[in-house]
């Protein structure tokens, strides 16, 4: 049931290999999950702002249609699901940029739509203690994603900053 | 006089009944005996005495008045708390099939939903265009469930002038 009712939530926001992934450890209870539907952002989008930067949040995210982030915290098994995941993206994602430290991996791939826009960006974060996955659907320029993630507080969007498109 | 007074009550009840979702009524009947049910219900004179009293609370709070005008568009207000559950009671696809016929059935359109551990929360809304409209919550824990739902005629346009509010005041 919950496997199929994710299957419809994903054939929303575009069914993309990396689905696979979060579905087959959605339902783990260590996983922590955040899915945030085109419904959500539509209504963020029709909230006015006066203030600079949260105009420039809600131009942003009204061009967003859907985000998931599947993480565990406090686990060794950061880099085998680190490794995991990434498998599971094939040639439809281009990869953007990998940072390496002695502590974590960190990897943003990208798919582009026949227009050549970014229409997802994946995030893949596999630490020594940590791992996250975060997938985000809609129309994307990175540019303006690096310029919101500090002020999103959602855990691993941070690592979003780095995105910015050179 | 009696008569009259009986009727409006009747009259009233028969509103009470048609606000409540049907899914969520199936849901609560169904588990019936199998868990502790506390229901809480504030219908429009509930709020509005709400209203009232925030606004003899703060009379020149702007953030008061913000929040004054946000409850007098909340028509009513459910709360029903399954505690002591069973571990069987209510299993995780009791809760998706609610939701789904929340979907389904009444028109409910899923806006988020967040799972950490064994806390799984999700939030529907039934509204038109920029109306935040009708939510319903669903906030499932280890051996409790509670669902709350709203029926309001809020829309972001409300909700936005709260934020402001706040906003400006920081």
């Amino acid at each position: 049931m919950t496997v199929l009712l994710s299957c419809q939530l994903f054939a929303q926001q575009g069914s993309s290999q990396i689905e696979r992934f979060f579905q087959r450890y959605e339902n783990d209870r260590s996983f922590t999950v955040v899915t945030i539907t085109p419904k959500m952002f539509s209504m963020f989008g029709k909230f006015d702002a006066n203030d600079p930067d949260a105009k420039t949040f809600m131009r942003v995210v009204q061009k967003l249609k859907g985000l998931r982030i599947l993480s565990k915290e406090t686990t060794k098994d950061g880099p085998r699901l680190y490794r995991e995941a990434a498998a599971f993206l094939g040639n439809d994602f281009e990869e953007l940029m990998t940072i390496r430290d002695k502590d974590s991996d960190l990897k943003f791939l990208v798919k582009e739509n026949a227009k050549g826009n970014i229409n997802e960006l994946v995030m893949l974060v596999g630490g020594s203690s940590q791992f996250l996955a975060m997938s985000l659907v809609g129309d994307i320029d990175l540019n303006e994603i690096s310029k919101i993630a500090a002020n999103i507080d959602i855990q691993g969007m941070d690592n979003l900053k780095n995105v910015r498109k050179k | 006089m009696k008569t009259f007074l009986i009727g409006c009550g009747m009259l009233l009840l028969a509103g009470t009944v048609s606000a409540q979702e049907k899914s969520i009524r199936e849901f609560k009947n169904s588990f019936k005996g199998k868990a502790d049910l506390t229901t809480v219900h504030l219908g429009s004179f509930a709020m509005k005495l709400a209203g009232l009293v925030i606004k003899m609370d703060k009379e020149d709070d702007p953030e008061a008045e913000a929040a004054k005008k946000l409850i007098s568009k909340v028509k009513n207000v459910r709360i029903y708390s399954f505690e002591n559950l069973d571990s069987t009671a209510i299993a995780d696809n009791d809760v998706y099939r609610l939701k789904r016929n929340l979907e389904v059935k009444d028109h409910y359109e899923l806006l988020m939903e967040v799972r950490e551990q064994n806390n799984l929360v999700h939030i529907l809304n039934k509204g038109r265009n920029d109306e935040l409209g009708d939510l319903v919550m669903l906030i499932q824990g280890d051996r409790d469930l509670t669902v709350i739902n709203l029926h309001t005629t809020l829309t972001i346009a409300d909700v936005n002038g709260l934020v402001k509010q706040f906003a400006s005041n920081n």
